[in-house]
């Protein structure tokens, strides 16, 4: 997976200490990309939620219980991308214009491979078709495709609105879009600016900047898939739980 | 066979088979049922969320007409670019599932409703309002709207009707603190330098959604504090400067501890005690309540008591602030607090706001409102509720103790199928969002009053009505005068009345800035800033605004907080939880789903919070369902095992469920198995914990 | 009828018994095609299986059945290659449960995937840099080189023989045996080997993540040894079952006993060499910054798992095997050949299972599934798919031709 560093490399940097896990990211995510609602009968575990915002616990008892909120989407693998290698049939693209990893899901037969293979559970299959309550389809974003069911989705930075960008650009006569031109929903949404947004490949863009700042990290770092979302905090628990996987990880038997 | 051979080789140079597989990859691409997006060119424009009173500006992207999606308007002096949850899917209310299509009438008792149709339900509320039985009581609760003043104008011309407009619960109780009538009044949170919250999710929902990014932007330059008392880390309280862990039903305990030590070492407010009629017996009543004595109920430590009171007291302009599920008791002791520290009408304090002025059609009385709690019990006989806007919700708890038993009647205008069993109840199709025209007053958490406007947009289904009309239904049911005119024409006239008042200032969305109104040419060019989702701003009153007169022993006689008696501890309570305001009781999008259902983020009906160490003495594992009894009934829910939350305390979640609807018996909201406090909000009870083995 | 279908000089049980034994199979595949019935047309969601556990019974059965089934490729290439003779009384049987085995993976395959009538795509526009591809590639290939070599089992029955046309069929098609054996053992070194790339090419599940030798991980090796261990194995097992049940001898006793040498000589090797990778792996997770320890710190699979695999299921019946005592004590034989098949089902449970099991990021849980009834009946019908497909065979077709001789004697 060559990248070229000509080209931009979108991605996120959030600030971990900033989020409030409000939760419009995930639905404003929903919204913009036509995912459904949940069948009466799907759970945490079959849900459909390209961002889902985790909770991460210092691990202390009552009252020194702390906690994080972790907005969790698809991380934008740059290298060894997991999920790209395994499908069969092509249906994952890494994109070299863009860095973004895109899921076709129009290709896709569900063996549910790259779900599998995503460490950040990242991936989504429809367990269901889609349903909409009788006359909400009318809300539904024009920009994007609705999928059935059987076939795996993901996020995939608001793709759709980097097509309008880019569009729109084309038809102004510029040949590149500034970072403000194109922010995925989930950004758009976070009502405390804590999702940053852009190109990594600008050293002077926001996220490039806030990507190399000290309270950065990135979640599984260690497998070298060199993810393009990064997270801010200050606090040292959050950087110590997030080195400090398996330990910590084995805290009992969940079914979430 | 060679020809047929031949002809299969022939065959695959043809377009035939290539044309085959690809018809048949585009058919396997999406079933024929899976619903397809509108098509057509994107459009957008703005409006005001009527969600809730917070009138966030948002700016809808749609296809024509129809709103596809929605955000907040950058620059926006409430919400600067920032929505709410709920308010994201505000779109999705128009197809929501529950959405009623006509009248209904329900028998109390029955849970079953016949529908009616639009002529009928009029004649039979006529016939009701009419029938001489009694008290009507049109509850209203979003004032400052128009159809508030339509509202209010039924109030006066009828004998027999009382209009009584409902503000937040702390404001009632400061009120009835007040010889004179205070005015409309708000938190001037954005002045405060302390902040002292008793459980108000102030950065999830409660006020506007930006308070959260205000709040964390102050936090560099340190110029403002928050200190969050509640029983369990929610999000408001991680992100709050300090948490103070109280158990939950003391808070009220807890105001009068910080009281009593403002009292004791006289750190409050000479001049606001100058203004305290009964200052001395107050004090007296408060010494009760010293750090010490109200540790134990509350979990506190004295010190902690203390030291929050001396910061109350010397980092002015300090304000305490109460959610809007607080018990009468909280609110009395926290407005208490706000009084003694001398910030009720003060910059930072609790704030009085002018009045918005009003037009011709609505000659404002000035008579002093009336509270709820002031009606007598079991007086109402006929009472109209407008629940056409979402997060208006009412206790149906209290509802039900000022009702006539059993033969009281309740006539509301909902857009979703809502029945209390326990009353005839009429219930009116209303629009919502983006089919009606409505003005919206402003956020609790602004201290001065503002007025924006959310505009119709989509055609409304045969036979809804939005507030006004059904005003000025009601008003030719009791044969009373109402101001007449379509919505838009009564919300305009009020909007020409701001402008010719010439005071406060206007944000535009166009420019993305606020201008003097005084600057604002014509009523019209005002009228196209609110109806693009802008905002009309008022002026701070001026100067000092501090209440002349006080009486708080008037709220505290009625409170009657006493010390609790030491309970068992080994003693398991339950406490009704609604994480955030906005989904409590009232129909949300579903899509919400993904962010409880499909995520566990945050709880779903009939799950609960448990603490792990009370988890683990009764060897309940997380995502086991348990049966919680209390000597109110029983009901079982999924237990959450989660350290973030006070042991003994089950928290158990009330998200997008009424305490009384059409299955109630069932007990399917926690509310029906816990003691009902005298304002209708409900305490914690004690409750027993089995775990149910499937 | 039925008298004349079985093969001369070899008797069967009666046809009312044989439709008693035949009768809970048939019993069992119906309702397992009305579980495929139900995923088919209402989705997968009639699984347990979920965006967590995303792989579930199915593929584990998938794994399990395409290792046991390996005893077709592998005594063929013993036979064809490497001209093993005595084999050739156990083929027949060995080519049959092959072919079992395969149909039944990749019927359940085709449950498995949330669209099967994009199938096809995996072929239109392949990946190849995906074992999943490499996998169904082969799998299709060797399902068709086995339908082949299965084929002139049937066309040997009495009845068909008599067709002049498909007799000369038949000899056209034995002739292409050894192409055939060489064409199978090709495919199936791939698929075998591509089945454990499977997993230990997930990079982001370090629990089965290996490091490749040229362009496949480790499994890769690991998978196709271990296959051709357990093959002659099961062959064995299968063998000595349809002996018991049919209370025949079928082959001569040194038959059993050279397909457990083979067994088990090649089972010490895959011992060494899971060994060997074993404490790579539990270096190069170290080195990555996890604990290997910390992978089995759940009770269920503690370190307990890996040494019933590695040991009791592994150098314990490799050893037994290996053993000329053992050998000619058939209980013994039969019970080493049961450990060594359990030790591959194990592996390839701990392979599927236990990797979705484990978290991976910092606030996950430790994750349980248990499989559906759909599931489960799924999985029952390719049983009972297999054993009609092989009571019949058996009852028709010759599998076993040394029998006639040994009745005969």
């Amino acid at each position: 997976m060559e990248t070229n560093h000509t080209s931009p490399r979108y991605g996120m940097v959030i600030d971990v200490d900033r989020c409030t896990g409000c939760g419009n990211c995930m639905v404003a995510c929903a919204v913009e990309n036509n995912v459904p609602p949940a069948d009466p009968k799907a759970t945490e575990r079959t849900g459909t939620t390209w961002m889902r915002v985790s909770k991460l616990e210092n691990g202390l008892p009552f009252p020194e219980n702390r906690s994080v909120y972790l907005p969790v989407s698809c991380q934008q693998c740059d290298h060894h991308t997991p999920c790209v290698s395994v499908c069969p049939q092509n249906a994952v693209e890494y994109d070299t214009e863009s860095g973004i990893v895109a899921q076709i899901p129009v290709r896709c037969f569900g063996c549910r491979y790259c779900v599998t293979a995503c460490p950040y559970h990242a991936r989504y299959y429809n367990w269901w078709d889609p349903v909409w309550p009788e006359g909400m389809e009318k809300t539904l974003n024009p920009d994007v495709s609705t999928r059935m069911r059987g076939v795996v989705e993901k996020c995939n930075f608001c793709h759709g609105r980097l097509q309008a960008a880019r569009a729109k650009a084309a038809a102004e006569g510029r040949r590149t879009i500034a970072d403000a031109e194109y922010v995925p929903a989930c950004g758009e949404s976070c009502p405390t600016h804590a999702i940053h947004f852009g190109n990594l490949s600008d050293p002077n863009s926001d996220v490039s900047m806030l990507s190399k700042d000290k309270r950065a990290f990135r979640l599984l770092e260690e497998l070298g898939t060199e993810p393009k979302v990064y997270f801010l905090s200050e606090q040292d628990w959050v950087h110590a739980i997030v080195k400090n996987k398996i330990s910590t990880e084995l805290k009992g038997h969940g079914n979430g | 066979m060679q020809f047929v051979g031949g002809s299969a080789l022939g065959l695959l140079f043809t377009p035939i088979p290539w044309k085959v597989l690809n018809d048949s990859a585009i058919w396997t691409q999406n079933w024929p049922w899976i619903p397809a997006p509108l098509t057509g060119e994107f459009t957008s424009f703005g409006t005001t969320c009527t969600l809730c009173q917070s009138a966030c500006g948002m700016r809808a992207r749609s296809v024509g007409k129809q709103p596809v999606s929605l955000s907040g308007i950058p620059g926006h002096p409430f919400n600067n670019g920032s929505l709410c949850t709920a308010g994201i899917l505000a779109h999705h209310l128009r197809y929501h599932p529950s959405r009623l299509r006509q009248p209904i009438k329900f028998l109390p008792g029955t849970g079953y409703g016949t529908p009616l149709s639009s002529t009928t339900v009029v004649d039979e509320i006529s016939r009701c309002l009419n029938g001489n039985r009694g008290p009507v009581v049109i509850l209203d609760g979003r004032p400052g709207r128009t159809a508030s003043a339509l509202f209010g104008q039924l109030g006066e011309a009828h004998p027999a009707v009382r209009y009584i407009p409902m503000s937040a619960p702390a404001f009632d109780v400061l009120h009835t603190m007040s010889d004179a009538p205070l005015g409309p009044l708000g938190y001037d949170i954005d002045g405060a330098r302390l902040l002292v919250n008793f459980g108000a999710p102030l950065f999830d929902a409660w006020g506007t959604p930006s308070r959260a990014s205000k709040v964390m932007d102050t936090r560099a330059s340190k110029t403002q504090t928050v200190i969050h008392v509640e029983a369990l880390c929610s999000r408001s309280a991680s992100r709050s400067d300090q948490w103070i862990a109280a158990r939950p039903g003391s808070e009220a305990l807890l105001a009068l501890s910080l009281a009593c030590v403002m009292i004791e070492e006289k750190l409050y407010s000479a001049a606001a005690a100058r203004t305290i009629g009964d200052f001395g017996e107050f004090s007296d009543y408060i010494r009760t309540f010293s750090p010490e004595a109200v540790s134990g109920a509350s979990g506190v430590r004295p010190e902690t008591i203390r030291t929050t009171a001396r910061a109350f007291a010397s980092q002015s302009p300090a304000l305490a602030i109460v959610g809007n599920d607080a018990s009468y008791e909280t609110c009395a002791a926290v407005m208490a607090l706000n009084i003694l520290a001398g910030t009720v009408g003060h910059t930072g304090g609790v704030a009085r706001r002018n009045a918005i002025p009003d037009a011709a059609v609505f000659p404002s009385s000035g008579v002093r409102a009336v509270s709820l709690h002031d009606v007598p019990d079991h007086s109402i006989c006929t009472l109209i509720i407008d629940e056409s806007l979402s997060g208006c919700t009412l206790s149906d708890a209290l509802l039900e103790k000022k009702l006539v038993p059993k033969d009281a009647t309740i006539i509301s205008l909902s857009p979703f199928v809502t029945s209390r069993p326990y009353c005839t109840q009429y219930v009116v199709p209303s629009t919502v969002m983006f089919e009606t025209m409505s003005d919206v007053p402003g956020p609790i958490d602004a201290a001065v009053s503002s007025l924006a406007v959310s505009a119709a947009v989509l055609q409304a289904p045969d036979g809804m009505m939005d507030a006004v009309q059904f005003a000025q239904m009601l008003g030719r049911a009791l044969g009373s005068t109402t101001a007449s005119g379509t919505t838009e024409e009564l919300v305009k006239q009020r909007v020409a009345a701001i402008h010719a008042s010439k005071r406060g200032t206007v944000f535009a969305p166009s420019t993305g800035v606020s201008t003097a109104l005084q600057q604002c040419a014509s009523a019209d060019e005002l009228w196209s800033a609110l109806a693009e989702g802008g905002c009309w701003m008022d002026d701070a009153a001026r100067g000092d605004n501090a209440p002349a007169a006080m009486t708080l022993m008037n709220a505290f006689r009625a409170a009657q907080i006493s010390l609790p008696q030491s309970h068992n501890v080994d003693q398991l309570f339950v406490v009704p939880f609604a994480e955030t305001t906005i989904y409590n009781g009232t129909p949300v999008s579903p899509l919400l789903s993904k962010v409880s259902q499909e995520s566990g983020l945050r709880l779903s009906l009939r799950q609960a919070y448990v603490n792990p160490a009370t988890a683990m003495a009764r060897s309940v594992a997380n995502g086991e369902t348990i049966s919680l009894t209390t000597k109110n009934g029983s009901m079982t829910v999924q237990a959450k095992v989660d350290a973030s939350v006070m042991p003994d305390v089950i928290f158990v979640s009330i998200a997008g469920s009424r305490e009384s609807s059409v299955s109630a018996h069932s007990a399917h909201d926690v509310r029906l198995l816990c003691n009902v406090n005298e304002n209708g909000s409900f305490s914690s009870t004690p409750v027993s914990l089995q775990k149910v083995t499937a | 009828m039925d008298k004349q279908l079985i093969s001369r000089g070899t008797s069967r049980t009666p046809l009312p018994r044989f439709m008693l034994w035949i009768l809970p199979w048939v019993a069992m595949l119906g309702i397992g095609l009305y579980a495929i019935f139900l995923c088919l047309s209402k989705g997968l969601n009639q699984t347990n299986m979920d965006n967590r556990f995303s792989f579930g019974l199915w593929i584990y059965l998938d794994l399990t059945v395409i290792a046991l089934g390996a005893g077709a490729f592998f005594t063929g290439f013993l036979l064809y290659i490497l001209k093993r003779k005595e084999l050739k009384a156990v083929i027949n049987s060995a080519v049959t449960i092959g072919f079992i085995c395969y149909s039944g993976a990749v019927a359940v395959l085709a449950v498995d995937v949330g669209q099967p009538l994009r199938a096809w795509f995996t072929f239109w526009h392949p990946n190849v840099h995906s074992m999943l591809a490499e996998v169904t590639f082969c799998i299709t290939c060797y399902l068709i080189v086995l339908i082949i070599e299965y084929i002139p089992v049937v066309l040997k029955n009495r009845r068909i023989k008599n067709v002049p046309s498909m007799l000369v069929f038949e000899f056209e098609l034995h002739k292409l045996m050894v192409v055939l054996a060489a064409v199978g053992t090709f495919l199936s070194f791939f698929h075998q080997g591509s089945l454990g790339g499977l997993y230990g090419v997930l990079v982001g599940r370090p629990f089965a993540f290996r490091p490749a030798l040229g362009i496949w991980p480790t499994t890769f090796f690991l998978f196709i040894i271990s296959a051709a261990a357990v093959g002659p194995s099961f062959i064995l097992l299968t063998t000595w079952l349809t002996s018991k049940i049919s209370r025949k001898q079928l082959v001569k006793p040194e038959v059993l006993q050279d397909l457990g040498k083979i067994s088990g000589s090649i089972l010490i090797f895959y011992i060494i060499l899971k060994t060997v990778d074993t404490i790579f792996w539990i270096n190069s997770v170290h080195a990555l910054g996890f604990s290997p320890a910390g992978f089995f710190r759940i009770q269920e699979f503690g370190t307990w798992i890996l040494f019933l695999e590695i040991v009791v299921l592994g150098l314990v019946p490799a050893i037994l095997l290996l053993s000329n005592r053992v050998r000619q004590n058939t209980t013994l034989l039969v019970l080493s050949a049961t450990l060594a098949c359990a030790g591959i089902v194990l592996n390839r449970y701990v392979m599927t299972i236990q990797t979705l099991a484990l978290p991976t990021l910092p606030f996950d849980q430790f994750l349980s599934y248990s499989p559906s009834w759909q599931e489960v009946a799924t999985f029952l019908a390719v049983i009972a798919y297999g054993m009609l497909v092989y009571s019949f065979s058996f009852r028709y077709l010759t599998l076993f031709p040394q029998e006639r001789e040994i009745q005969s004697v």
